[in-house]
């Protein structure tokens, strides 16, 4: 890959505003900042004509500048409150960590009291690190090839780390909420560490009011120990004109179980990607999501399992529901190294269109050098079935109610993959929900 | 009042040039249970199916009124919520949706829209309770997705348990007895009767006298081609039964 000749505003701005946005960001002699821009510079936003961007050109779709946001003060208290009391799990006993416009708010916070999890924030111990810390962050992203997160590190003004040393009671909520105002760039990071047979159920809410015009950067990376357990549900509500980029990095010890589910209903245009490392046998890995896209919304995951060790397994299970124009894209890419005998490997993404404009691409790559694994994929997509309709109101239950419970039956099957039951009544009825929430252009 | 009233209805499927019912009228008043029978093909399943008000018919000629309101003129979720109900020939499953939540989603949407109070979910718990019970339901067969995994015949008493517990003033059954054994229809059948009450009608639709031994009928309709060739009490079952559906058949040509 070369630079391309043409920088977009969007790129321009981002190279042009480094130097100022450095020196009023947190630094650390370790933290490459400079070298993460030169990186970026190289590559420039991905495009349609690199294979993995296909479906998703940022070059195209990032419309304008977003310069970095490196002013850290807080506009509206309030604004900020009633956003994040809009949190599916507010009704979940949880600590919570937030973080406002790219920067973490102490005051808002309830971070947690157990000992079996230390969680600080980046901006404000950056240049005195724990080991943790500066040995982990960076460690599990490459640099070299991924425009989107070299930006993330150049730029990024705050984020949480968090070091899991025991069995967490109490689930913690990662906030990130947006504030309406001036096109940027907010960048952070997350990272997690959870040590040998230590366990935590960590959630993410990004959310913001509608008019909000960002760019949400979020590179997270964690790290699993042997035996460690790590359940992850993610809901992305950004602003309708905002664009979510989201890069999750995960290296897996030797027996852990990882669990990740996203909710997408958010942002003009979503990104988000997974990578999973396998570093030890018998591990399994669960990646799962659900994405209610109307209007001209873009939503993208994209996956790649790396089986590089044998005995370990691997479950995608995603459900898109289209409405209006949107796109939904899904790519899931598996590889099964030579030696990685009795991988057990599935995948599905299906899709669910609401409206003849709505699009779905799915692109499974299976790469397979081992000879003795299971491994499969599916995709699929089709309407809703006028048949069930009928039969749903037929017994009184008026159309965009029985059109609501056949989409939360549709997405319920991804929604299963998430370990706690409070959090499946809680995504079940936002997934009921939505569809009057988003009602918008013409249904079938 | 009349709860059903039908004259000179004419229906050809939408798209479609050929008239499957052909100027039915028929009159059904409160406490009356009427039985429409008649050979395969005659309109039986599309005469349940313009009642609910399924959109793949279109009308061409004549009335519907349902407790002097224009029956045809309503939504399918109105005309249930109005207490119209249709016990499907061939009920459906549904993935994903557990039988109690359709139950209960139902139950409220039309309390709901005719104004009255939501159930509390422990009323509703008793209901269901209650009405499983008469229909040898299984608590177990409720948390399961609607009909997913269920028999025929379990299917055939969900469909009477969704009636019980949906109280509808005019019942549709589009042939109940299809696919059941005779201990299912007796248990079908009980049900039903449970049912049968003054301010209640139904409308039975079958192709078999069989049926009618348990649901006694007041009244007995031949449907031939479109039309009701021949309608009387309910021994007229019972001749159908011995010189068959021919004789109405050459009637109607």
């Amino acid at each position: 890959m070369t630079a391309s000749p043409n920088r977009t505003p969007a790129e321009e701005a981002f190279v042009s505003g480094f130097a100022a946005a450095e020196a009023a960001l947190p630094s650390a002699e370790w933290l490459k900042r400079k070298q993460a821009l030169a990186a970026f510079n190289e590559l420039g936003l991905p495009h349609r004509r690199i294979e993995a961007w296909k479906y998703t050109d940022l070059r195209n779709l990032v419309d304008g500048a977003y310069p970095a946001q490196t002013d850290a003060t807080l506009v509206d208290v309030e604004q900020v409150q009633e956003l994040a009391a809009r949190s599916i799990f507010a009704g979940i006993d949880r600590a919570t960590a937030v973080f406002v416009d790219g920067r973490f708010r102490s005051e808002l916070s309830a971070l947690p009291e157990e000992s079996a999890i230390e969680v600080l924030s980046l901006s404000d111990n950056l240049a005195d690190a724990p080991k943790w810390l500066s040995e982990n962050l960076g460690s599990v992203v490459p640099q070299a090839d991924d425009a989107v997160a070299a930006l993330n590190l150049a730029y990024m003004s705050d984020g949480a780390a968090i070091y899991v040393s025991g069995k967490c009671e109490q689930p913690l909520e990662l906030v990130f909420v947006h504030s309406s105002g001036e096109p940027r760039t907010v960048s952070q990071r997350v990272l997690i560490v959870v040590d040998d047979e230590a366990s935590c159920e960590i959630y993410e809410t990004h959310v913001s009011p509608a008019n909000g015009r960002y760019v949400s950067n979020v590179v997270t990376e964690v790290v699993l120990g042997d035996k460690a357990t790590f359940d992850h549900v993610k809901t992305q509500n950004d602003g309708s004109e905002a664009v979510h980029l989201a890069n999750l990095h995960a290296k897996l010890g030797a027996e852990a179980k990882f669990n990740s589910f996203s909710a997408t209903s958010g942002a003009r245009v979503s990104r988000q990607q997974a990578f999973v490392e396998y570093a030890g046998e018998h591990t399994d890995a669960n990646i799962s999501g659900v994405y209610l896209l109307a209007d001209k919304q873009h939503g993208d995951s994209t996956l790649v399992i790396d089986h590089a060790v044998p005995n370990c397994t691997s479950r995608e299970m995603f459900k898109l529901v289209l409405n209006d124009h949107a796109r939904g894209v899904f790519q899931g890419k598996v590889t099964v190294r030579p030696h990685a005998q009795k991988t057990d490997g599935k995948q599905m993404a299906q899709a669910l269109l609401l409206a003849p404009d709505a699009e779905f691409d799915s692109k499974p790559e299976l790469e397979i050098f081992a000879d003795d694994v299971v491994c499969g994929h599916g995709a699929t997509a089709g309407e809703l079935d006028e048949d069930l309709l009928f039969y749903l109101r037929a017994r009184g239950i008026p159309k965009d109610q029985a059109m609501a419970l056949l989409i939360a039956a549709f997405v319920g099957e991804a929604v299963e993959e998430v370990s706690s039951e409070a959090v499946r009544d809680a995504l079940n009825e936002m997934a009921t929900s939505w569809l009057t929430t988003h009602k918008t252009g013409a249904l079938c | 009042m009349s709860i059903l009233e039908i004259k000179n209805l004419h229906v050809k499927i939408e798209g479609e040039d050929t008239e499957i019912l052909r100027g039915i009228d028929l009159t059904v008043n409160p406490g009356e249970v009427h039985a429409i029978m008649g050979p395969n093909g005659s309109g039986k399943s599309t005469l349940s199916y313009v009642l609910s008000g399924k959109d793949d018919y279109e009308i061409t000629e004549g009335s519907v009124t349902y407790k002097g309101d224009d029956l045809l003129e309503m939504e399918v979720d109105e005309r249930a919520s109005a207490g119209v109900f249709l016990a499907f020939q061939y009920p459906i499953e549904i993935p994903g949706v557990p039988t109690m939540t359709f139950l209960r989603t139902a139950l409220n949407a039309q309390r709901k829209a005719r104004g009255e109070e939501e159930l509390t979910t422990p009323a509703f718990m008793k209901v269901v309770r209650e009405k499983s019970q008469m229909l040898k339901i299984r608590q177990e067969m409720l948390k399961r997705p609607v009909n997913v995994g269920f028999s025929g015949g379990e299917k055939k008493r969900a469909e009477i348990l969704q009636m019980a517990v949906l109280e509808p003033s005019l019942c549709v059954l589009d042939e109940t007895d299809s696919g059941l054994d005779i201990d299912a229809l007796k248990i079908v059948a009980e049900g039903v009767n449970a049912l049968r009450s003054p301010e209640r009608a139904m409308v039975v639709i079958t192709h078999y006298q069989r049926l009618l031994n348990y649901i006694v009928p007041d009244h007995v309709h031949v449907l031939s081609q479109g039309r009701i060739v021949k309608s009387g009490g309910k021994e007229l079952a019972l001749e159908l039964e011995e010189s068959g559906y021919e004789n109405f058949t050459e009637q109607a040509a």
